[in-house]
């Protein structure tokens, strides 16, 4: 047990090392006349910040870098400017199908999923009977190893034996479509993965909705009730404004995660010629082809791409985001 | 007072308490050094490499060999660790990354150390050619394959007597022998062959053969039509030659044409040799190690590959072997280590890289169930080839097979007419490397 | 504008009255509800059935969906395969470390960003966002040089340590939205009465948002779980493993074929402790919140 022992040591000193960093900032900060709500605010971010500092910015910066260099992993990386993104954009023969299949995948995924969890959620706010029972099984999808539910999506899209065929052909064969080869035809690729994003409106996306709804005071429906506003009204005026913060947060979270998908596309192994997406892309350059120099470049062009969509939502949340508690 | 020194102290303690991490307890000289090894081994392999590693450590005095054992993202892991400085002494690689990890310099020269060693293992001259040559890089050792395997068309010897074809004959096959077979093999649910009018492709109940992008390589069939994919001097991709599109519009017809072999998905689904298994694909093409042979319902022999029109049976070699990683602490004692375990596992995995090691006896010794197929895996050996390597040859092979075998295999385009465009492709990369 | 005028006026016809309305969307509920749990429970059969099959009938085509025969010894193979006791105990004691760090930090961290006014704040927080965007591969390399740095590669360190820095600005982000929408008026009522911060955070804001933190605990408890880059980055020796590490073994290699039927069986148990912490914690962090006072 010595092993545990000494990152157990190691980790209550660094906890306390953190406490006691915080207490410093807040004594700083006043000391250089701070006001004591700030001084406050800065020692309480503090962990967060020292971590951004060390664990984080350094790794962000280092990438940045490579991406302006030949880097191989195994020898130190070679200076060559702009050559990556000068390739990335005119020469490399992936890139834009990449670029398109993720953002495609991102604009299906993302208001199907959070409208999804929405509505699975408001079902599992009802107080029906064995609730916690339902709400447990609509949990299951995010407690399967994803080894497991990799191998889940091949048995359920083969095209012969599969359990998604046995409905979809006999409904294909009215407009005179053959079988459809899910992961085999690139026309399929797209529409096979939003069917797979489905999976994710349970789950965690779920429970954050439920969480929120159960969070809306009761008082403001009661209100409403009296007042006769339908179903719909209640819905579109107390609901969506109660728990737009979280929509809000899940629209984000939505994004961040449909433009990084990877496990589920590494193991169901699709056709290249649909396209690959851009995290795999990414992997596959850097850790299977030795150059991370090339993939760092890669990174930071989606990187780029989910800062502009996720500041134009948040751009975009000041007209439809409504928090109670916030102090201007 | 005490409330101003405790933050201080406490940092003292954070930095402090991170030093301590570094300074581990100093080792006795005379006791043996940790050798680590990494490698990819699942849970069964790593239990009899376990065996093995028990067995060395017992009887030497310098060295104790400790397993790593990753078996998935084995190749992140491994790289992480070469880049971090931190990677076990001895490593596990096959031919594609062996080339990637000695051109950038992550691995120990062995040429000196293994001219002045009598070992068994370190007789150069006992090793089969192709399998050394993969672990040579610009004329120097950079490690010892373990493992030669050459590809064997595994036959259900009982569908080939069901359709009449006596498996002595299979050895001898070519070509259209191996064709004809595989139509008369392929049959729909009411019992048609492709060429009866009226068969159902998506109706098979038995398929012929079993082929996904990737394997077996499309390269063999090039190859044994004498076309080359990548040239020695790797200045070109001559995949558009006439011979090459021979051998890639064979596999096509065959797949497109005939439907002898199941979708990917299908393959993907029920384990890509259990179908064979379970004698709903007839014929496969695999490693000499898979142990198809065992089987309760159907006799399963391994036979040479059928020849091309220019009666090549080149087979594709998988060479799996072991390295030193040029960072250890220790070169000589993993030297010593890696040239007891290098001789361990040639007496373990099948079949050697080593010409004494590598008989009929030996594999029928080690494998039993393999007594019909012994005999024709050494034959394969002669006609092992494997692709000529280069550090870009992951790029290469990326491009390779998406843009050129998937198409191919998993899609339904002509090799004719998309070889000269992925050509180009091809030959960029090599430009790029040159 | 509206159609529904309220169960007051008498001249509605029976399909218009609340009462039945209710009923009929709560058998849609039902059904609907029922209907969805049945295609969720599926594949978890799917997975268990194969969990008790022998090997070579996890691909049986059409699906069995009863395991002839019942091999209950797959679970005692494979536990047995690989050293998992060892495994279940590395992975619980991460657990341990990494969950306590990040909910401390996570909150406190949540706690500054929603209720103090400081410069550069929202500067920060956009940062904050933006660090859950830079995809892992990048990062992979240059991370495992810091924890090589300090000299704690092969320990639990680099697992556990930064969770201390509230290093998942996901469930930052999440509380301080559950923060944001606790009427700042409970905490004022508290400073009139005199209350310090670290007072009215641990009193007031702590009880207000538990369900969130309910819900970040299980959230980190599962990503803990179920890491899997981590473990093989950071951990050399065997005997440091993790569980989800442990059930790759079973995944084959170039030279063995999977073990299905022990990876259904490992997949089953690695499902279950989460289930049913899921099961327990659910009341909590979603029932749980009508005797907050937020109820007004």
């Amino acid at each position: 047990m010595q092993p545990h022992l000494a990152t157990a040591i190691r980790f209550v000193i660094v906890l306390a090392g953190v406490s006691g960093l915080m207490v410093l900032v807040h004594r700083g900060l006043r000391l250089l006349n701070v006001r004591r709500e700030a001084a406050t605010g800065y020692a309480l971010i503090t962990p967060w910040l020292v971590g951004f500092l060390v664990f984080t910015s350094f790794p962000m910066i280092a990438s940045a870098y490579l991406s302006f260099t030949d880097y191989n992993i195994l020898q130190p990386p070679n200076w060559v400017g702009l050559e990556n993104f000068r390739r990335i954009f005119t020469r490399d023969i992936d890139f834009w199908p990449a670029i398109r299949l993720t953002l495609l995948y991102a604009f299906l995924s993302v208001p199907i999923g959070v409208a999804g969890a929405l509505v699975v959620a408001m079902l599992l706010a009802n107080d029906l009977r064995g609730i916690g029972i339902y709400r447990t099984v609509y949990y299951l999808p995010t407690v399967l190893p994803e080894v497991a539910v990799a191998l889940l999506w091949r048995w359920i899209f083969n095209p012969q034996a599969g359990l998604l065929n046995r409905f979809v052909v006999p409904v294909f064969r009215l407009f005179g479509l053959s079988r459809p080869d899910w992961f085999g035809d690139p026309t399929y690729v797209l529409p096979a993965f939003v069917i797979i994003s489905l999976w994710g409106i349970t789950g965690v996306n779920m429970v954050i909705f439920l969480a929120a709804l159960k969070n809306v005071p009761l008082h403001l429906y009661e209100v409403a009730f009296i007042d006769g506003a339908g179903g719909w009204k209640r819905f579109r005026h107390i609901t969506v404004p109660m728990i737009s913060p979280v929509i809000f947060l899940q629209v984000v979270r939505g994004i961040i995660g449909a433009l990084q998908i990877f496990t589920v596309y590494a193991f169901t192994n699709p056709t290249p010629r649909a396209g690959k997406f851009m995290s795999f892309y990414i992997y596959q350059t850097g850790f299977q082809q030795f150059r991370m120099g090339y993939a760092s470049a890669l990174a930071w062009i989606l990187f780029a791409i989910i800062l502009v969509l996720t500041l134009m939502v948040l751009r975009s949340s000041e007209m439809w985001v409504y928090y109670e508690g916030e102090r201007k | 007072m005490v409330r101003r020194i405790a933050p201080v102290l406490v940092l003292g303690m954070l930095i402090s308490g991170l030093l301590f991490a570094g300074g581990a307890a100093e080792a006795d000289p005379d006791a043996p050094v940790e050798i680590r090894l990494a490698t990819w081994a699942g849970a069964s392999e790593a239990n009899e490499l376990q065996e093995i590693l028990d067995e060395l450590n017992d009887r030497s005095e310098t060295y104790y060999i400790t397993q790593e054992s990753s078996p998935a993202e084995y190749y992140t892991n491994l790289q992480t660790q070469v880049a971090g400085g931190t990677a076990a002494d001895l490593m596990w690689l096959d031919q594609d990354n062996l080339i990637d990890f000695a051109a950038r310099g992550a691995l120990l020269d062995l040429t000196e150390m293994i001219e002045g060693d009598d070992h068994p293992a370190a007789d150069l001259d006992g090793y089969f050619e192709t399998p050394l040559e993969r672990f040579t890089y610009d004329g120097r050792v950079y490690g010892l394959p373990w493992i030669s395997m050459p590809v064997m068309l595994y036959v259900n010897v009982d569908h080939m007597r069901e359709i009449g074809v006596d498996p002595e004959q299979i050895n001898d096959w070519t070509w259209s022998e191996f064709r004809d077979a595989a139509i008369e093999l392929t049959r729909d649910r009411q019992g048609r062959t492709p060429v009866d009018s009226g068969f159902d492709p998506d109706d098979i109940e038995r398929y012929a053969f079993s082929m996904v992008p990737g394997w077996p390589p499309i390269q063999q069939w090039i190859w044994q039509a004498g076309g080359e994919e990548l040239t020695e001097d790797l200045s070109a991709s001559p995949i558009d030659s006439d011979a090459a599109l021979t051998g890639a519009e064979f596999i096509y017809e065959l797949l497109h044409e005939y439907h002898i072999a199941p979708s990917q998905s299908i393959i993907g689904d029920r384990g890509f040799d259990q179908m064979m298994r379970d004698g709903q694909v007839s014929m496969f093409m695999g490693g000499a190690a898979d142990d198809l042979e065992r089987n309760e319902n159907y006799e399963i022999r391994a036979f040479v590959l059928p020849a091309g029109p220019t009666g090549s049976r080149a087979n594709w070699a998988w060479i799996g072997g072991m390295a030193i990683w040029r960072g250890t602490d220790h070169p000589e004692i993993a030297y010593e280590a890696f040239m007891d375990l290098s001789d361990a596992i040639h007496h373990w995995k099948v079949p050697s890289p080593r010409i004494d090691l590598a008989n009929a006896e030996t594999i029928i010794e080690l494998q039993p169930h393999k007594v019909d197929s012994a005999e024709n895996i050494i034959t394969s050996l002669e006609h092992l080839r494997a692709p000529n390597l280069f550090p870009g040859y992951s790029e290469w092979a990326t491009i390779f097979g998406e843009r050129y075998v998937d198409p191919i295999v998993r899609g339904d385009e002509r090799p004719a007419d998309i070889a000269s465009d992925v050509r180009a492709m091809l030959e960029d990369v090599l430009e790029d490397y040159r | 504008m509206s159609t529904v005028q309220g169960a007051a006026g008498g001249k509605l016809a029976w399909w218009e009255s609340r009462r039945t309305r209710d009923t009929i969307l709560r058998s849609i509920s039902y059904v609907v509800v029922i209907a969805g749990a049945v295609v969720l429970t599926v594949p978890f059969l799917w997975m268990l059935s194969s969990s008790l099959k022998p090997a070579h009938a996890v691909f049986a085509s059409p699906p069995e969906w009863i395991p002839d025969p019942v091999m209950w010894r797959n679970y005692v193979d494979a536990w047995t395969a690989m050293p998992f006791t060892r495994f279940l105990i590395n992975t619980v004691f991460i657990i341990a470390l990494g969950l306590s760090g990040e909910l401390l930090s996570c909150t406190v961290v949540a706690y500054g960003f929603a209720r103090y006014r400081f410069p550069g704040r929202n500067v920060l927080f956009i940062i904050l966002l933006s660090t859950m965007m830079l995809p892992y591969v990048v990062t992979l390399i240059p991370t495992f040089l810091i924890w090589r740095t300090l000299g704690l590669i092969n320990t639990f360190d680099p697992l556990v340590i930064g969770a201390i820095f509230a290093w998942g600005p996901f469930h930052i982000f999440l509380l301080r939205q559950f923060m944001l929408t606790v009427p700042v008026e409970m905490e004022e009522a508290a400073i009139v009465d005199g209350a310090h911060t670290m007072q009215r955070f641990a009193y007031i804001m702590i009880p207000l948002i538990r369900p969130a933190l309910l819900a970040v605990g299980v959230f980190t408890f599962q990503a803990f779980w179920n890491d899997f880059l981590g473990p093989l980055i950071y951990l050399n020796d065997m005997s440091k493993y993790t569980m989800n590490l442990g059930i790759y073994f079973f995944m084959g290699g170039p030279a063995e074929a999977p073990q299905w039927h022990w990876l259904m069986a490992m997949s089953t148990m690695l499902a279950l402790p989460v289930l049913v912490l899921f099961f327990l914690a659910q009341r909590y962090f979603i029932e749980g919140l009508t005797v907050t006072g937020l109820k007004g």
